[in-house]
């Protein structure tokens, strides 16, 4: 009898058991971090990506932490494993790709041109300088270094042009701080330089947002487009979280919106992009041909 | 039978008000688009959608000045959404159509597209591109919708 009481009791703990120790598996969420590379700031990094990454965590069950990383630093603490998921601008993708087979989730829409912008080369209207041979002996301010669209596409145009930035120019300057594309374009505007390396999407959006008109420049030469801001994924991670991932992007509308500190916010909206989509690899040779061009990672020689 | 020409030629004159219009308010646009300057026809355009932003004849011009940028897939997709607004933009008689532009992009990005979607079948963007690529045969073939 009391072998019996034993083995119903036995039984019962078994059974009430189970389910409990299936909640405590569903309850514990794989964390994953997220390398955000910024823009301006890391608090408006936070800003702009916290409702993603709450979106990202809600579709694919796995607990994102956004990390805000400067440009300078992203490829080097992408390799001492800070993160397994990164945003980062397009030759920063193709430099982890050479260097870590970083696989590509998507490519961020904003603009004109979708995933894809250009450089431009621009003068201040008016000031004689119209076309790019015009450049020889100005002063010019480019966009920050690792800037696809700031930088290395204006560069390699200008090497392309019969024009060498290092030689031909009276001096160049890379303005330091935030908003380094906005201070460049008013620094050709207000005349602290002759010319100016901007990107088609900063003056996009400054002229949408009435800080400087369609005629207040000259656009002296414009880029291949290129690949815009990418998201991508460790070697390495399950291909299934990567997969999951990706949708969960490609699947992201104007609409879509997620709760934050009781607020009901716009993901794209608040991130400034208009969507996603799934480019190849491929469409990112045009940044590789350049970055050979001009010597600059991964393929850079000294 | 008065009141019905009365009310024809109220209708022409709105018409006529209307494109009179929009050639005036988009000829910053297109004059940089004629002459060639594409980015700087672009962001004029940004100016003028500033207060328009969905306005038809705006995003068929966006289309065609991306189209001529290299800009494919947007280009389809700002004039498919264009023209579906408005079809007139692609109208054999209409003042500001872009008739022969669309079609010569039709016939040169149509078979590309296609064997990039034969080739891949799982090449989303090109697969969006060329069903815009094929509403516009459409409506360039005077399909009604």
């Amino acid at each position: 009898m009391s072998l019996l009481r034993y083995l119903l009791i036995a039984g019962l703990l078994v059974v009430i058991s189970l389910p409990l120790s299936g909640c405590e598996q569903a309850g514990e969420r794989q964390k994953m971090k997220i390398g955000y590379m910024n823009c301006n700031s890391e608090a408006e990094t936070r800003a702009r990506f916290l409702p993603l990454t709450a979106y990202l965590s809600h579709y694919t069950g796995i607990d994102f932490e956004a990390v805000p990383v400067d440009t300078h630093e992203f490829a080097e603490r992408y390799a001492q494993g800070e993160f397994a998921l990164t945003h980062s601008n397009s030759l920063l993708y193709v430099q982890l790709k050479f260097d870590h087979e970083l696989q590509l989730l998507a490519a961020e829409k904003r603009g004109n041109f979708g995933s894809r912008s250009a450089g431009t080369i621009i003068a201040r209207k008016g000031s004689g300088i119209e076309k790019l041979t015009d450049l020889k002996g100005k002063r010019m301010v480019f966009g920050p270094m690792m800037a696809p669209t700031g930088y290395l596409a204006q560069y390699d145009l200008m090497l392309r042009s019969g024009i060498d930035p290092e030689r031909d120019l009276a001096y160049y300057a890379i303005p330091s701080g935030s908003f380094k594309h906005e201070k460049l374009v008013y620094g050709v505007y207000f005349g602290a330089f002759d010319v100016a390396a901007a990107p088609l999407l900063d003056l996009e959006v400054m002229t949408r947002e009435g800080k400087i008109t369609a005629d207040d420049f000259v656009i002296l030469g414009q880029s291949p487009l290129v690949p815009y801001c990418t998201f991508g994924a460790a070697a390495k991670l399950d291909p299934a979280v990567v997969e999951k991932v990706r949708r969960a992007l490609l699947e992201l509308t104007p609409e879509t919106t997620v709760d934050i500190a009781g607020e009901r916010v716009k993901v794209l909206k608040s991130a400034w992009i208009d969507g996603f989509e799934a480019l190849r690899d491929a469409d990112y040779d045009v940044v590789r041909d350049m970055a050979r061009r001009v010597n600059m990672p991964p393929y850079q020689e000294y | 039978m008065t009141q019905h020409n009365d009310r024809n030629l109220a209708r022409k004159m709105i018409e006529r008000a209307r494109l009179d219009y929009l050639a005036d308010l988009y000829a910053p646009v297109t004059a940089a688009l004629e002459s060639g300057d594409y980015s700087h026809a672009l962001l004029a355009l940004g100016e003028v959608q500033r207060s328009s932003p969905d306005e038809a004849y705006g995003q068929v011009l966006k289309g065609v000045i991306l189209s001529k940028m290299g800009a494919i897939d947007a280009a389809l997709e700002s004039l498919a959404a264009g023209i579906k607004r408005d079809g007139n933009y692609i109208d054999r008689n209409g003042s500001l159509s872009y008739r022969e532009t669309v079609a010569a992009l039709v016939v040169n990005q149509l078979p590309l597209y296609a064997a990039r979607v034969a080739n891949d079948a799982g090449d989303t963007i090109a697969l969006t591109s060329k069903r815009h690529l094929h509403y516009l045969q459409s409506r360039l073939a005077g399909g009604c919708e």
